[in-house]
């Protein structure tokens, strides 16, 4: 099962690397970027598990909304990628995903309260930061 | 009672500016730039008609059309390209838009239903850009 969600996400991965790191590799002071979609669809979803931690790095960006594939992709947006980064808006397409988390966390909730501990422990400098999940993927577990 | 014999350039500048500022920036440009009237041509050079650039048709009925397209691109964004501070554009006239002149007051990019294929390279002026916004219209 693990390899099925491996590669189902792997579009969104040449996605992330053929235009979302691209852009910020290229514009070089891009403080904002706001990427907005009628639907949610999951080929166009931001998705860094995996990928090198320079994927998606900035220094000036301030202010993101983006789609997600994963809420652990928000972990990897606050790991110090985005320096600057004061404003997060972010609308996830799934809960988790699942070969990111410990084995022995299999318990929902508990992941659930995992994830919004390491979240919040990173924001605490932010401005604002709003986070949409798709809570129907949630159940899986 | 008599008819005012008022024409619509009898007006002063100060309320043309206002009239004209009511209708859309793309309309302004290609209807009074360039066109043998020296006054009305230099009104519409003021920087608010050119600072937001929207192309991407409102109408939901096509793109905008070849003819207009030409003419922004021969004749206008030549004229204008130093107040352009945002593009509001769609991947079929964006190339020739961003092209047809230098932007070096252009921060801020708004792209209607980007596609991968489309290179980022030809965008001009990129280290000014400051702002991106994409919007998907589609799945």
């Amino acid at each position: 099962m693990r390899n099925d969600n491996v590669k189902r996400i792997d579009p969104t991965k040449n996605y992330t690397r053929n235009v979302y790191a691209r852009i910020l590799d290229f514009f070089k002071n891009l403080k904002r970027l706001s990427i907005n979609q009628a639907f949610i669809s999951s080929h166009r979803v931001l998705s860094l598990h995996d990928l090198p931690s320079d994927t998606f790095f900035s220094s000036t960006l301030t202010h993101l909304c983006i789609n997600v594939a994963n809420f652990d992709d928000c972990l990897y947006l606050l790991d110090g990628r985005l320096k600057q980064l004061t404003t997060l808006i972010v609308r996830a397409f799934a809960m988790v995903n699942y070969s990111s988390i410990a084995q022995n966390m299999v318990n929902s909730s508990f992941i659930l309260f995992y994830l919004v501990y390491e979240l919040l422990v990173r924001v605490f400098y932010f401005i604002k930061v709003y986070v949409f999940i798709n809570i129907s993927f949630y159940n899986i577990g | 009672m008599s008819r005012s014999n008022v024409h619509l350039l009898d007006l002063s500048d100060e309320i043309l500016l206002i009239i004209l500022k009511k209708l859309d920036n793309i309309d302004v440009l290609y209807s009074l730039l360039n066109i043998n009237n020296e006054r009305l041509n230099n009104l519409v050079q003021e920087k608010t008609f050119s600072n937001i650039l929207n192309f991407v048709s409102t109408d939901d009925i096509s793109s905008i059309d070849r003819c207009k397209l030409d003419r922004f691109c021969i004749d206008i964004l030549p004229k204008i390209h130093n107040n352009v501070k945002c593009f509001i554009l769609e991947p079929v006239s964006m190339e020739r838009i961003l092209r047809a002149a230098d932007y070096p007051n252009l921060t801020e990019l708004r792209l209607f239903n980007f596609k991968e294929e489309i290179a980022l390279s030809y965008l001009i002026s990129k280290h000014n850009i400051d702002y991106m916004m994409f919007y998907y219209s589609f799945f």
